[in-house]
């Protein structure tokens, strides 16, 4: 049997890995690369491009190069999120059938599991290249805040890919895992994660071998994208300052705009100033103009400042979720490329009071950790065991319009929880039982999963009527929910997992679609 | 202390009435009535001794006495499940075929036997460990026991026992992990019997109501009320939302039981019911209320039943006894009055005699008869003017009836007689 590998699919950069010969290898890509840009796209002359040939295009054929997809998997199109990337994206995003974001490119819909499913192909093929032989199973992270559709797109994602997917887990929890390795004693961690964005604090415990999650907190929204918009703002200030002309509308200025602040930000990580210039950013009566300005970290940080502090709430709250006080922390761990900014260093050490780990490069922690679990569950190691928990509350929509949680966020799986409900109307037939999962006491602000009807109820005044409510978790992370009438016997149930955006038959469809669509190779 | 080995077998089955057999031929007390009430063909002996109210003690010897006199039989296991939810499990067998080590299966079916024990045999812990040992014991549990462990192994049936086992370490860790949970568990063992205490044999009887909560369509979200809003300030103080749950749950249960009691017209195990629903929970309206009303039938029930007695009562002045303490339960009612004034004249205690009837004048002024007694009571005890306006009033209503003829007769006799 062929080995399973790791995936980080992230939000801007992509990592895989895999356990050989006992001990995790994050996998260069044919480039060299210990990441691939999530992206894709499809050139001018209909070539598809993923990874880095889509992110050298991308300035020139913005219209039809999709990033950061993984802010729209498994979300509803009229949700507020995906709202928000609309405006922000240069790509084209519709409503798909299922009322989920479909992206359009060269006159071709997209799903967000396909795009994700073209990305994990890659990481697939790198996988392949480098070991020499087929690989069929992977284990995926994502957010520890991504909801059961979400996950349920990302698992489709990888089917596309053609990769059975044993396990999506937690981003921090798989970060964890890393430094889990060979731990002995009892220690209290903290994963900070900023990735290109997304931000996640987590505190997990490992003692014995057991990795355990205390707390999650996070912004979804948060992330070295905003570091990237607060300086391409700057730059755009300043050069209307100075020059008098505004690049606001210019796609092709802001593309080079957003690649050269993404590259002082880099830089100022060890810098103190560093030069931005671009040559014939616009023309103009005048003629030919260049940006030409230096920026340094004094300014950098006075610009991210508040995004910094905006993290360090979340850490505040998510410690003290956790039960701990900052000096219990033993470790922190840094995760995303954002993190190696020296103010998020000095922020975050100064909350613990001590220097973060520096064993593992933080853009290879996730998947470093994702090839760990993959391995702990084929090989039968006895030594480490991850306990995962369920990302968020679940529970079912009461009459009047409150969400009823049965099975509480960083509940350990498998579990199963049952409560008795009833009914308010005399001689009521049928109840209707929303499966929503969120932290909202307002059902309606909750993500509904799914939805059935428990009917044949035999007559009885209200109130009398025992209707138990059964959420049961198995250790693959699939949700079932039943309700059953105690009197009468009768039971209807549902398993949500398995009502992702896309149909099976879908799914099959985009595979044998892409077939002889096989991607070129790395330059 | 109640575990006597010869009948725990016995103590899994699941008892039923015999067919034939009408408790109603039988005089039971109401805590007899009540365990019968419980026994719905799918509830085990085990489960019984576990539904409070009754002591396991008493559930043992009424039971044992009912087999005894053939009252009740037991269900054949398969139809124990209606819903063929759970069927009977394989008789656990080590299996060598399988991918899993013998002495491992053991070891799981070993725990399996514990999983009847309370939270803290469990875990191996004992009363009093603190959140560090009680977390030990759980980790080190989990990597024996965690599915994850046996991912794509063939392992047959210990694959179903795996989830199931962990999910009732989860149960156990969660309860005692937290600190409001555990001091109340630990605390409800020093109130029961050592081998009742801090167990729940069956996760799906620790459920909670939410309320009188349909699952519909979402509504608009409405301002919580002040009760929402304490369950709510409760749940984030942690007051041990656990055991309260499980008492008010238990309280619905003998509620809903009461109301079905109730409707059958089993009034006596109704009121039974709804007196430990109210034991549980003390503070809902909606209990004391229908207690009230319960109370008020079985109080008839029992009036009934002593006029019944009465009837046939050994002696007058036994008859005359029970006629007095149906007049306890139902003081107004014509029958018992009329029944207790009759009696009391052939004593000759007049004074009740009289008292009843003025009762029964005052109940219904308009019954000729009622007028009769009093004037025959009155007019005994020498109060003949009186005697004799009542008289005239009952031959104002009713001048034919042959009680007020009868009486005139015997009025005027004496006149003459004197």
């Amino acid at each position: 049997m062929g080995r399973v590998i790791g995936i980080d699919l992230g939000t801007t950069n992509s990592c895989v890995a895999v356990v050989d010969g006992g001990k995790p290898v994050v996998i260069p890509n044919t480039g060299g690369y210990k990441t691939s840009p999530s992206m894709f796209a499809i050139s001018q002359d209909g070539k598809r491009l993923v990874g880095h040939l889509a992110k050298r295009q991308a300035i020139t054929n913005a219209k039809n190069t999709v990033y950061a997809s993984k802010r729209l998997i498994g979300r509803r199109f009229e949700s507020p999120e995906l709202q928000k990337a609309i405006e922000l994206f240069p790509y084209e995003i519709v409503e798909g059938p299922a009322g989920d974001a479909r992206i359009v490119l060269a006159d071709k819909v997209f799903s967000c599991s396909e795009i994700a499913g073209i990305i994990l192909r890659e990481m697939k093929r790198v996988a392949e290249e480098y070991l020499g032989e087929p690989v069929s199973e992977a284990v995926i992270t994502v957010p520890a805040y991504f909801n059961d559709t979400q996950r349920q797109a990302t698992k489709d994602a990888g089917k596309i890919a053609g990769l059975e997917v044993l396990r999506i887990i937690n981003e921090p929890t798989a970060a964890a895992l890393t430094y889990g390795l060979g731990s002995r004693q009892s220690e209290k961690i903290a994963v900070y994660d900023l990735g290109g964005g997304t931000f996640d604090i987590s505190i997990l415990e490992l003692a014995d071998g057991v990795v355990e999650v205390l707390a999650t907190a996070g912004n979804t929204f948060l992330g070295g994208e905003d570091f990237d918009r607060r300086i391409v703002d700057y730059i755009l200030e300043e050069f209307q300052a100075r020059e008098g002309l505004d690049l606001t509308d210019d796609l092709m200025a802001l593309q080079r705009l957003k690649d050269a602040a993404e590259k002082a930000k880099c830089d100022l990580s060890s810098l103190q100033v560093t030069e931005i210039n671009l040559p014939f950013i616009a023309n103009d009566a005048s003629g030919a103009r260049h940006l030409n300005m230096e920026l340094t970290r004094e300014t950098l940080e006075a610009l991210v400042s508040d995004i910094v502090n905006q993290t360090m709430k979340s850490v505040e709250q998510c410690v003290a979720d956790s039960g701990l006080a900052a000096e219990d922390i033993d470790h922190v761990v840094l995760v995303g490329g954002q993190t190696r900014t020296p103010m998020v260093q000095r922020a975050v050490s100064g909350f613990f009071g001590k220097p973060p780990n520096r064993g593992v490069n933080p853009d290879e922690v996730v998947a470093t950790g994702a090839a760990i679990q993959g391995n702990l569950l084929v090989s039968g190691d006895r030594d480490l065991l991850l306990l995962d928990v369920t990302p968020l509350s679940l529970g079912i929509a009461t009459f009047d319009g409150h969400f009823a949680t049965l099975i509480q966020r960083n509940t350990t799986v498998p579990v199963r929880k049952s409560h008795i409900f009833t009914t308010t109307r005399d001689d009521q037939t049928a109840v209707k039982i929303r499966v929503l999962q969120g932290e909202s006491e307002h059902a309606e602000e909750n993500h509904l999963l799914g939805e059935f009807v428990l009917s044949d109820i035999p007559l009885a005044p209200k109130g009398t009527p025992e209707i138990d409510v059964a959420f049961d978790i198995d250790a693959n992370g699939i949700v079932n929910v039943s309700a059953r009438d105690v009197a009468s016997g009768k039971e209807q149930s549902i398993t949500v997992n398995t009502t992702g955006t896309l149909s099976e038959e879908e799914i099959q469809q985009i595979v044998s679609d892409s077939t002889g669509f096989e991607l070129p190779g790395q330059a | 202390m109640h575990s006597n080995d010869g009948a725990s077998d016995q103590r899994e089955r699941i008892p039923r009435l015999a067919p034939g057999w009408e408790p109603q031929d039988v005089a039971l007390t109401p805590v007899e009535g009540f365990l019968l009430s419980r026994m719905d063909g799918r509830t085990s002996w085990l489960a019984l001794r576990q539904i409070g109210g009754v002591s396991p003690e008493q559930v043992d010897q009424f039971l044992e006495r009912w087999v005894e006199a053939g009252a009740i039989e037991f269900v054949l296991k398969q139809a124990a499940s209606p819903g063929g939810k759970a069927p009977a499990a394989p008789p656990p067998a080590i299996d060598p075929s399988l991918e899993l080590p013998e002495e491992l299966q053991q070891r799981i079916l070993d725990y399996e036997a514990r999983l009847d024990g309370s939270y803290h045999e469990l875990l191996g812990v004992d009363r009093g460990a603190d959140n560090e040992a009680i977390k030990r014991a759980y980790f080190a549990l989990s990597k024996q026991f965690h599915p994850d462990r046996y991912f794509r192994k063939n392992i047959g049936p210990f694959g179903a026992r795996l989830e199931r086992l962990f999910k009732k370490m989860i149960e156990a860790y969660e309860l005692l992990s937290d600190p409001a949970t555990r001091s109340e568990l630990e605390r409800s063992m020093d109130a029961v019997p050592p081998d009742e205490a801090g167990t729940y044999r069956d996760t799906q009887r620790r459920r909670e109501v939410i309320g009188a909560q349909e699952p519909a369509p979402p509504g608009g979200y409405r301002k919580p009320t002040p009760m929402e809003n304490l369950a709510r300030l409760r749940r984030r103080f942690r007051i041990p939302k656990k055991l309260v749950a499980e008492r008010q749950f238990k309280a619905r249960q003998l509620f809903q039981a009461a109301q079905v009691s109730a409707h059958q017209d089993r009034w006596i195990e109704a009121s039974a019911s709804m007196r430990l629903a109210i034991a549980f929970d003390p503070w809902n309206p909606e209990y004391k209320d229908g207690f009230g009303k319960i109370q008020a039938q079985v109080h008839g029930l029992r009036a009934r039943a002593l006029l019944d007695q009465a009837e046939n009562a050994g002696s007058r002045v036994d008859a005359m006894r029970m006629l007095e303490e149906a007049l306890g339960y139902r003081p107004m009612d014509p029958e018992t009055n009329t029944r207790a004034a009759r009696l009391a004249l052939e004593l000759g205690e007049l004074d009740r005699a009289r008292e009843y009837a003025e009762t029964l004048v005052e109940i219904e002024p308009k019954v000729a008869l009622h007028h009769v007694l009093l004037s025959r009571a009155l007019r005994r005890s020498g109060r003949t003017v009186e005697a004799q306006q009542a008289l005239d009033r009952a031959a104002s209503i009713d001048p034919q009836a042959p009680e007020v003829k009868a009486e005139r007769l015997k009025s005027s006799q004496r006149f003459r007689r004197r």
